[in-house]
């Protein structure tokens, strides 16, 4: 035997063992999530700002030290979508529209997409009529109202009014006109309660089956012009805290069916009135009763989408300042999750990535980068 | 003035707490690339810095009266805008690109013109029917309000009112001077 066909030989020999061992991969498999997330995940709007068209929704372990392990599913967002879940039902609802033609238009189809938080699948389509608001997210553009039974959508034609959908029979139920208010904040029983032009609140009530029963409305509770509320307020213990623009506090508590303010209060000290909060989503939180307002130094006209180098933290219920964070990057808004004393701070710098802080210690943990070009709201899993 | 020289003037005034903690590259990036829309990126005054690009030649309207580089977030009247500069994306100021259509409806606000100090109405109407231009993104909020008084509001998607809700570009028309 020549030395060629004894080196020929062991080649084979290594091959057959090497291929005795092979066990081929099956195609066509796909991941699936735990049905019920930990806590601290949260869910990452990806609002795609240039390709509207083409939003998204990523479920994120914020806490996760590598790439892979930190994105763990996408929802679909299309066009400015409005995205809420519901602990109780424990599902994703995702209010968002469809052209025919992409970004050319064609016919529009609104819908609100239910998905299974596993399985990241549609598990129903609820048609609603095409009017849903498009622009910039604000966290009160839906809301989940009677025990999460029902989803209002808020519409903007520019007549407003919000939409009703029966979560438990998937079924499109109404739409409940609010003249000359919008938004979508849930109150009492089975009612919601929208902003006024004028600086008002009007309460739509809804009967069992989410048909409008009836309304009120309350005085004059702010100045909307030269001091107006953010759309979105800072949600705890059953009161709903508004920042206004240059940091005064509104609470309006929602626990009753009827909406009552409480008294005002400052963010901020008397010599402290240069700071004013700003952002998209500048006011957050938590179920412990603290609040965190994104600062900016140098409020004044027009600074109120500005954002801030700082969150101020607030024992809401007392009106007291409780701690100050220096964000390690400049943050345009503010996100929550987790529960007792493991509560995360997330904040999307002006680099478009989520910057991540522990609670309530405001220790920065690391930058998350999940892909979202324009990460512009957060919501924690519990 | 540069465009680097009004850059940083603008962002001393506005950010110096930012600075410090943020990178050169980055403030660059966003710059350069940074959105907010018919919708808004609260970006800062930093996005007022915004242009084409740090090559583009500088362009003027031609008129004396009307002064200002309309591909630059700076220019007077864009004091309350939010979203792609039209003047970048195929239209101009006051003119949508090609094939798109002019919203009827949106917000209006005042700005004051440097050429005479006298405040005008400005109206940011948005073009519709293409994709985002994805140029020239600016932010300025001088004037607007919450969502609910949408007639100062800059959040909206004033893509109503037209064939189609998709936004391509914004606007900044003049429809005559304000009354004090």
């Amino acid at each position: 035997m020549s030395l060629r066909n004894i080196a020929l030989i062991g080649l084979l020999g290594c091959s057959s063992v090497a291929q005795a061992e092979f066990v081929p991969e099956a195609v066509g498999r796909t991941e699936s999530l735990p049905a019920q997330y930990p806590a601290h995940w949260v869910m990452i709007h990806d609002f795609s700002f240039f390709h509207m068209l083409e939003g998204k929704v990523i479920v994120t372990d914020p806490l996760a030290s590598d790439v892979g392990s930190q994105y763990k599913g996408t929802i679909t967002a299309s066009f400015t979508a409005a995205y809420t879940r519901s602990s109780a039902r424990n599902e994703h609802y995702v209010a968002e529209t469809f052209y025919s033609r992409g970004g050319r238009g064609g016919e529009r189809t609104d819908v609100v997409s239910v998905y299974d938080p596993a399985t990241l699948e549609v598990t129903a389509e609820i048609a609603i009529p095409p009017k849903r608001i498009t622009g910039m997210p604000k966290d009160t553009m839906v809301g989940l109202i009677g025990a999460d039974r029902f989803l209002g959508v808020y519409n903007f034609t520019p007549s407003q009014s919000v939409t009703i959908v029966d979560l438990e029979k998937r079924a499109f139920v109404g739409e409940v006109a609010t003249p000359g208010c919008g938004f979508v904040l849930p109150n009492g029983e089975r009612s919601f309660t929208s902003i006024c032009a004028n600086g008002s609140m009007l309460t739509s009530h809804l009967d069992a089956d989410g048909e409008l029963q009836g309304t009120s409305k309350t005085e004059v509770l702010f100045d909307a012009q030269d001091d107006p509320i953010f759309e979105g307020p800072a949600i705890t213990g059953g009161v709903a805290y508004f920042p206004t623009f240059t940091g005064q506090i509104l609470p309006i508590d929602v626990r009753g069916d009827e909406v009552a303010a409480g008294d005002t209060w400052s963010l901020t000290a008397n010599d402290e009135k240069n700071w004013r909060p700003g952002g998209i989503r500048p006011a957050i939180a938590d179920r412990s009763g603290a609040g965190y307002f994104l600062m900016h130094p140098h409020g004044a006209e027009g600074t109120h989408k500005d954002g801030g180098s700082e969150v101020w933290v607030y024992d809401l219920a007392n009106g007291q300042r409780t701690g100050r964070i220096v964000l390690t990057n400049w943050g345009i808004t503010l996100g929550t999750s987790g529960i007792g004393d493991d509560k995360l701070l997330f904040v999307t710098n002006t680099d478009m990535a989520v910057d991540v802080y522990t609670l309530p210690s405001g220790d920065f943990v690391h930058t998350l980068s999940v892909g979202g070009a324009t990460p512009f709201m957060m919501r924690g899993a519990e | 003035m540069s465009l680097l020289e009004r850059f940083n003037k603008i962002t001393e005034r506005a950010t110096r707490g930012i600075a410090r903690r943020s990178s050169r590259r980055g403030f660059l990036g966003l710059v350069g690339a940074t959105l907010a829309g018919t919708a808004s990126l609260p970006l800062l005054p930093v996005a007022r810095a915004s242009s084409a690009g740090a090559d583009a030649a500088p362009q003027s309207t031609g008129n004396p009266q009307d002064p200002g580089d309309p591909t630059t977030c700076d220019y007077w009247r864009y004091c309350g805008i939010d979203g792609f500069l039209c003047s970048c994306c195929g239209g101009t100021q006051n003119v949508c690109p090609p094939g798109t259509e002019m919203s009827p409806l949106t917000w209006v606000g005042t700005c004051r013109n440097p050429a005479d100090g006298l405040n005008y109405v400005i109206s940011y109407n948005d073009c519709c029917g293409k994709s985002s231009c994805g140029r020239c993104i600016c932010n300025r909020n001088e004037d607007d309000r919450p969502v609910y008084r949408p007639a100062a509001n800059n959040d909206i998607d004033w893509c109503i009112g037209t064939a189609s809700s998709v936004y391509n570009c914004s606007t900044a028309v003049i429809l005559g001077l304000a009354t004090e």
